[in-house]
């Protein structure tokens, strides 16, 4: 294997030595997941697939812009997305590239701001003609930005949770396929709630999209599965004291479901410590409240107990796969879930695992398809080569686990896990399957022209 | 380990399938559900840059994500008392209004003696310093075009943000006005004005500074810069601050070779006003003049004196210059009020789902804007009621002109206490910037592998450590301008008791601002 040189973008990495050694070690894994797996499916190894695209003869680098909240509100995921894309890029570099190309990561910073990221779409596509643009978080950025990538044509792959994509209100060259969205997960944990915290669910919930979001397919999800909304509350946005909604929780209620978020949720958690005392219900949350927070936290004793949504577990105790270790370690994240360099710097883990995954996936479709250069014909091929797979399967490129990859939606389904908190620390209690976050999809985006 | 038993299955079909039936071009008839009160023709039309509006009507309704508002520093902070404190902050302000009025004339004269004489300043080279200032702010234009896209590794945004912006402006508090020597156009003026056509213009500029502009350039480019920093989308794009940069390099030299050197740092370039009144707060500094003459040019005599005590040997200033203060002390006021939940409720955006500062604009704007009137107005009216209280007659003009020296030490605390969590994190990046500057990758200093920690702002032992030291600027901040506004109503009424009375409404004003500082900093507040 020729020594690649590795071009990710200077953000603290520069170029990095490459043993032989490790460059086989890992192509051996790589190879041994595309084996096992192949993903989307796909019969070639990953090394038979290196051998082909160096006999096309291609060394120019694949160029790939990163949206990426540097500044901004979004600057703390931006951070653990930046640290776990540069991971993924340099894996792919140290064995052999994308088709024997090495990547190119571009990166741009959007102020976690959405015209502001329709112009980075603009700049990426333009000005520094990257062969597609990747890693956008925030949901409204991703809103103002994607029209921009439909209308430059070039394939735009999100990293957001948002249900946008899958809703058929963006554009096809809009994809998500690392990471799925919160209607999926939400729909994924109703039933354990039920069965196992209880029947009577009460909402408490920020009273805006985010919110309404959780209540509205929550709330579907309850209903089908013969539960019962006991009550709704919705938290103006600007509210920072919350002592006068609780009294508002019905008596009856057995489930408390809350997915509070910004800077008042610890006190959030102190204060419904304070109502409840020892006699509460049971209590399901979403970890988006307390991404980069340790559970440690003073303000959260009152979770103890309780029960979190995570997309891949913060704990390494949670899913303790060999490729979950590896992922761990490459990206720098302790067994606490908190960066090797710093055990207090905790990281965003349900989130940014869908960065390393994205880019195996744009990776095996650049592949898969033939993709040269942004050319209408090969952008045309990579897309529809990533409209027709339909499975991710677990490995080194897919740690967080298995996908189902829905076409027409242009967004993967997979497992969600459900934790407990126990000695300050998540304890994985259950992992729900594919299925049971699947969704009728209401839109398909393969009948739009491109 | 592997979940569906149905994912095994698949791997053995064909991957690519013939297209779905019906890929042809987009029919006008689509099966597809509309989400949730979002409508999709607005988005297939495609066009983001209609009306900011529309965009905003659009946001508003669009079903959102997980990953919105974070929780951050701010969270630990309202678990604390911050009540308490900003109650005590205030009493401690209150406090010492009152330990004052029992001081008199006397006890400044025994303040003023407390001077160490450190002998005279090195000569410093006009040249010299100031050549390498120039040199180093064009090797970060440079930086800015052609290195990393990244504000957080490109020197360009690190070094002009955070180590001067803030590590610099510290730094005058304590040594004094270092840019009246480290400037880049000094050097670059004497150089130009020794070319043959230009050198007549060092004697006698082609252009007389008008007296009655005063400091207003000075203002008015400190407002643009100020906007720049807090309304512009994007102050960190190293493309963007490097055009700034380069106009405003340019646009100060040529108005110096016009209006004259001293003429031009003196009254119109934005930081040698604003680094020559943040110097007035130093314990050291040039010897203290006779009042009203400020220093020029590098020092000669050096001394140390109580921090502060150059304030009272300023003298009355300009109106204008004035302004200049409050201006300062504006700017950085707003900057903590623009990301308040309660500033972004006013102008009627959701703060947990902060739309970008494209769409603050406007408001934005109009919020500095909004926030200098006000504090200029809140000013003169402390000031010219204290006057009506001692019954001060004539002077008017002048008074406020004086007290507002008073205000200098409040605008470096809330200075110091606003950037302080930034400068720590920031100042790390900048250091590992300086190690790979062009994104080449270099590693000068050691430190392009830096990890860099930004985990004590979200860690509640830390964020407490930092919230006191906050607290403790703001405060002592506070306490400085009281003791100051007090000596400087000694000099200017009949009696210790003439002079209290005078102070009792800029007190009143000093104790609400420390209230509104410290509210700043607990408040519920994006980012």
């Amino acid at each position: 294997m020729s020594k690649k040189d590795n071009h990710a973008d200077a953000t603290g990495t520069g170029g990095i030595g490459v043993s032989r050694r490790t460059a086989f070690k890992a192509a051996g894994a790589l190879a041994g997941a595309a084996v096992v797996g192949g993903t989307g499916g796909s019969v070639s190894s990953a090394l038979s697939r290196q051998a082909l695209a160096q006999s096309m003869g291609s060394d120019k680098p694949i160029r790939i812009g990163f949206q990426v909240h540097r500044t901004g509100i979004g600057a703390a995921y931006g951070r653990w997305y930046e640290r776990t894309t540069t991971a993924a890029v340099q894996l792919i570099n140290e064995t052999g590239g994308i088709a024997g190309r090495p990547i190119e990561l571009v990166s741009e910073d959007d102020g976690t701001d959405p015209k502001r990221g329709a112009e980075v779409v603009e700049k990426l596509a333009v000005q520094h003609k990257v062969d597609f643009i990747f890693g956008t978080l925030f949901s409204h950025v991703v809103i103002g930005s994607a029209p921009r990538a439909g209308e430059l044509k070039i394939p735009y792959f999100v990293v957001s949770e948002g249900y946008h994509v899958a809703s058929g209100s963006l554009n096809r060259y809009v994809f998500q396929p690392g990471i799925t969205d919160v209607r999926a997960q939400v729909t994924a944990i109703s039933s354990w709630v039920l069965n196992n915290l209880g029947k009577n669910v009460t909402m408490i919930f920020p009273d805006y999209a985010f919110g309404y979001n959780h209540r509205d397919y929550f709330g579907e999800a309850v209903r089908q599965r013969g539960g019962t909304i006991k009550a709704l509350l919705p938290i103006p946005p600007t509210e920072s004291s919350y002592t006068k909604y609780f009294p508002r929780i019905p008596a009856d209620t057995d489930v408390l479901y809350h997915v509070m978020v910004g800077p008042g949720v610890l006190t959030f958690v102190k204060e419904m410590g304070e109502h409840f005392g020892s006699q509460r219900p049971q209590i399901f949350g979403f970890i988006d409240s307390l991404e980069a927070v340790d559970m440690a936290s003073p303000g959260l004793e009152f979770l103890e107990g309780t029960y979190f949504w995570e997309a891949f577990p913060r704990y390494a105790g949670g899913y303790p796969t060999r490729h979950a270790r590896f992922y761990r370690d490459r990206v720098g994240v302790n067994d606490a879930g908190a960066s090797l360099k710093d055990p207090k710097d905790v990281s965003t883990y349900s989130h940014m695992f869908g960065c390393w995954e994205t880019l195996f996936i744009m990776k095996n479709a650049v592949e898969q398809s033939g993709y040269r250069e942004r050319s209408p014909k090969d952008v045309a091929a990579l897309i529809e080569t990533v409209e027709n797979m339909q499975w991710f399967n677990e490995g080194i490129e897919h740690p967080q686990g298995h996908k189902k990859f829905v076409g027409k939606i242009h967004q993967s389904f997979a497992q969600q896990f459900i934790s407990r908190v126990e000695n300050r620390k998540l304890s994985v209690v259950h992992r729900t399957s594919i299925e049971d976050s699947l969704y009728e999809p209401e839109a398909d985006y393969t009948t739009q022209a491109l | 380990m592997a979940s569906s038993s149905a994912a095994r299955g698949i791997t053995a079909r064909q991957r690519l399938s013939a297209r779905p039936p019906g890929a042809t071009c987009a029919g006008a008839e689509r099966a597809r559900g509309r989400p949730l009160g979002f409508s999709p023709g607005r988005i297939r039309s495609g066009k983001v840059s209609g009306a900011g509006l529309l965009l905003l009507a659009v946001l508003a309704l669009a079903p959102a994500g997980a990953a919105e508002a974070h929780t951050g520093q701010r969270a630990f902070i309202l678990l604390l008392p911050t009540h308490l404190y900003m109650f005590g902050g205030a009493l401690v302000v209150a406090v010492s209004f009152v330990v004052m009025a029992l001081v008199p004339m006397a006890g400044l004269r025994a303040l003023e003696r407390v001077r160490w004489r450190l002998g005279d300043a090195p000569r410093w080279s006009a040249l010299g310093p100031s050549l390498a200032t120039l040199g180093l702010a064009l090797a970060l234009v440079i930086a800015g075009h052609l290195g990393s896209r990244d504000p957080l590794a490109n020197p360009l945004p690190l070094l002009l943000w955070t180590l001067w912006w803030v590590g610099f402006t510290f730094l005058h508090a304590l040594f004094g006005n270092l840019w009246a020597v480290l400037n880049p156009w000094r050097g670059a003026y004497r150089l130009l004005s020794a070319l043959p056509g230009l050198r007549a213009w060092r004697a006698r500029p082609p252009l007389g500074y008008p007296r009655r502009l005063g400091y207003w350039p000075a203002i008015v480019w400190f407002f643009a810069f100020a906007w720049f920093e807090l309304v512009d989308p994007a102050p960190q794009d190293p493309e963007r601050l490097a055009n700034a940069l380069s106009v405003y390099l340019g646009a100060t030299l040529a108005a110096m070779l016009l209006f004259g050197e001293q003429a031009w740092l003196r009254h119109g370039e934005a930081f040698s006003v604003f680094f020559r009144i943040v110097a007035w707060l130093a314990p050291l500094g040039p010897e203290p003049q006779p009042s009203g003459a400020a220093a020029e040019g590098p020092p000669r005599g050096l001394s140390l004196t109580v921090p502060g005590m150059r304030l009272l040997k300023v003298g009355a200033l300009p109106l204008s210059a004035a302004a200049f203060v409050l201006l300062a002390l504006a700017s950085v006021s707003f900057d903590g009020l623009s990301r308040t939940f309660w500033w972004l409720n006013l102008v009627g955006e959701n703060p947990l789902e902060y739309p970008g500062r494209t769409v603050l604009i406007g408001a934005n704007s109009l919020g500095l804007l909004g926030v200098f009137c006000v504090l200029v107005a809140v000013y003169a009216l402390a000031v010219l009621l204290g006057r009506a209280l001692a019954g001060v007659g004539s002077g008017a003009i002048e008074s406020l002109g004086r007290f507002v020296v008073s205000i200098v030490p409040i605008a470096f605390g809330y200075h110091f206490a606003h950037y302080l969590p930034t400068f720590l994190v920031d100042g790390q990046y900048a250091l590992r910037a300086l190690s790979d500057p062009y994104a080449l990758g270099w590693n000068l200093f050691g430190g392009r592998d830096l990890h860099v920690t930004a985990s004590f702002v979200a860690n509640y032992e830390s964020v407490q450590v930092i919230w006191s030291l906050q607290v403790v600027g703001i405060v002592a901040a506070h306490v400085v301008a009281v003791a100051v506004a007090h000596f400087l109503a000694l000099r200017e009424t009949a009696g210790l008791r003439q002079a209290v009375l005078s102070q009792v409404p800029m007190t009143a004003l000093m104790i609400g601002y420390t209230l509104f500082g410290l509210w700043l900093l607990a408040t519920p507040a994006v980012g």
